[in-house]
């Protein structure tokens, strides 16, 4: 584990000029006013995407035939691709809350101290279920499949969004809307404890599903 | 640290790898054939990179294919085609190895590259080819491996590169107990290291002897029709058509300069060993 997280974290920081592009592009959304839980979310979605471009860097050249020669088996470079974006998006999330405590004194956030504690929390919970999504696809496609995947994945969340949104306005007071929004009133009167702890074993249920695949995915593959 | 193919197999469409071979400690096997032949897919069926379709393959009596760290740190390898991210410069890929293997030595590896002429501050992939071949003999070298698996760790360099190279892989056999497995299509290469060599045509080991053998004992039979007619055949290996009549391989060169003292019988190498096999599709001749 640790060589790959070296080899990974060597190769991350070759990639300066995109860190910094990240950077002056998160300075410009907080200069434009947009609000520090969108800012922090794309932060921390950057810090995802740059942990998973580094299966592009390994398979460049055919670099993963020699990769797997190194101490690492198949089994721990599938764990060290969801480990790596866990360290990375945490990292990301304490630079932001440190950037947010720095800043609040003279930049009027909407968010208060636990809101915004609790909106990154919910960040990392989402992008860890994006990555569980991701991490497979990247390990069992090439660089050209990927992209269209890519592509599909997020035409495909799109329309769930969109299609979701209209759906609601369509069933507005319907018996099954009504019946969906008693739920959520449900959801949301329960114990803070209780949700923290049931979207905690969600999170950890779709990222272990997730790691079971791709290791899956790694023990097949031929280099 | 021992090595063992036992009928390894591996299908791509038509073609069939299908060999056996091993290594010993403090050996330089070769494994010499034609682009294509098979060579990179057994090293791959050796490191545990390519599933194998039957035989068995192991490293010190352990399938290639569940390899544990430790007996991972005890081998260093070069693939021809694949190597360190290009995007690294020489000080990442000296952090990688520290962090890979307890015995590598940051310091030596440093001033080894310096030796070697390769620059700290370039990417890999600006680097020459001769550079990156060194650069990746030096990485396979710097840990103590106790054995070297070297897939074609010369191709496509000049003369004098791998000479250079072959020197190093000289001096790493100075160490008891290491051993050195490595392929090439570069007969003369493998003349001047290996004990012994295996000989991979279409898949198949056609030959396996040692290299003082085929250099002492081994010879080329240049004979006319008729004189070829009237030759004891028991001990020719393969022979082939010629425009003069006919080059015959024999492992036993000394019986024919013995019985035959007008026919023309030219020292063999491993070159002529394999194009005489490799033309004559490896039968035996009887």
């Amino acid at each position: 584990m640790k060589t790959l997280l070296v080899k990974d974290y060597r190769i991350l920081m070759t990639q300066k000029k995109s860190l910094l592009i990240l950077l002056i592009v998160g300075v410009v959304m907080m200069i434009s006013n947009l609000e520090i839980d969108f800012l922090t979310g794309y932060m921390m979605m950057m810090a995802m995407v740059l942990s998973l471009g580094t299966v592009n860097y390994d398979e460049l050249d055919n670099g993963m035939a020699f990769i797997m020669t190194l101490p690492a088996n198949r089994k721990t470079y599938a764990v060290e691709k969801y480990v790596l974006t866990l360290i990375n998006i945490v990292a990301c999330a304490v630079m932001m809350l440190v950037i947010y405590f720095i800043t609040k004194g003279f930049i009027n956030w909407q968010f208060g101290t636990g809101d915004m504690v609790s909106v990154t929390a919910g960040w990392i919970c989402g992008i860890m279920i994006a990555a569980s999504v991701m991490i497979p696809l990247y390990l069992k496609f090439g660089a050209e499949k990927r992209r269209v995947i890519m592509m599909l994945l997020w035409g495909i969340v799109a329309v769930i969004a969109i299609g979701g949104q209209k759906l609601a306005e369509v069933m507005a007071g319907t018996e099954a809307m009504n019946a969906i929004n008693g739920f959520f009133t449900k959801i949301s009167t329960l114990p803070v404890g209780v949700v923290v702890l049931a979207v905690i074993a969600v999170v950890a249920m779709a990222v272990i599903l997730s790691l079971g695949i791709s290791v899956g995915i790694m023990k097949k593959k031929e280099f | 640290m021992v090595i063992q193919l036992e009928n390894a197999k591996k299908n791509y469409g038509s073609f069939e790898l299908n060999c056996s071979m091993k290594l010993e400690p403090g050996c330089v096997t070769g494994l010499i054939g034609r682009n294509g032949a098979g060579k990179s897919t057994a090293f791959k069926l050796i490191l545990g990179l390519i599933h194998a379709d039957g035989g068995k393959i192991t490293i010190d009596d352990k399938n290639a294919m569940d390899l544990d760290n430790d007996t991972k740190r005890k081998l260093g390898v070069v693939l021809t085609e694949s190597g360190f991210s290009g995007y690294l410069k020489i000080k990442d890929v000296a952090k990688i190895l520290k962090a890979s293997y307890p015995n590598f030595k940051e310091d030596d590896f440093m001033s080894q590259c310096e030796k070697q002429g390769l620059p700290k501050e370039k990417q890999i992939r600006e680097f020459s080819t001769g550079m990156k071949a060194k650069l990746k003999i030096l990485a396979a070298m710097s840990h103590d491996a106790e054995v070297l698996i070297l897939d074609e760790p010369t191709s496509g360099l000049d003369v004098i590169a791998r000479e250079e190279i072959l020197d190093m892989l000289r001096e790493y056999m100075n160490k008891e107990g290491n051993s050195i497995l490595i392929s090439s299509h570069i007969a003369s290469d493998l003349e001047g290291l290996c004990d012994d060599v295996y000989m991979i045509e279409n898949g198949q080991i056609l030959l396996h002897e040692e290299t003082g053998v085929i250099l002492d004992e081994y010879g080329v039979l240049k004979v006319t029709s008729e004189q070829y007619a009237k030759l004891e055949k028991e001990y020719l290996l393969c022979a082939k058509e010629e425009s003069y009549g006919y080059a015959c391989l024999t492992a036993q060169k000394a019986f024919y300069q013995e019985n035959y003292p007008d026919i023309t019988i030219e020292k063999a190498g491993i070159d002529q060993v394999i194009t005489l096999m490799i033309s004559a599709n490896g039968k035996k001749e009887t």
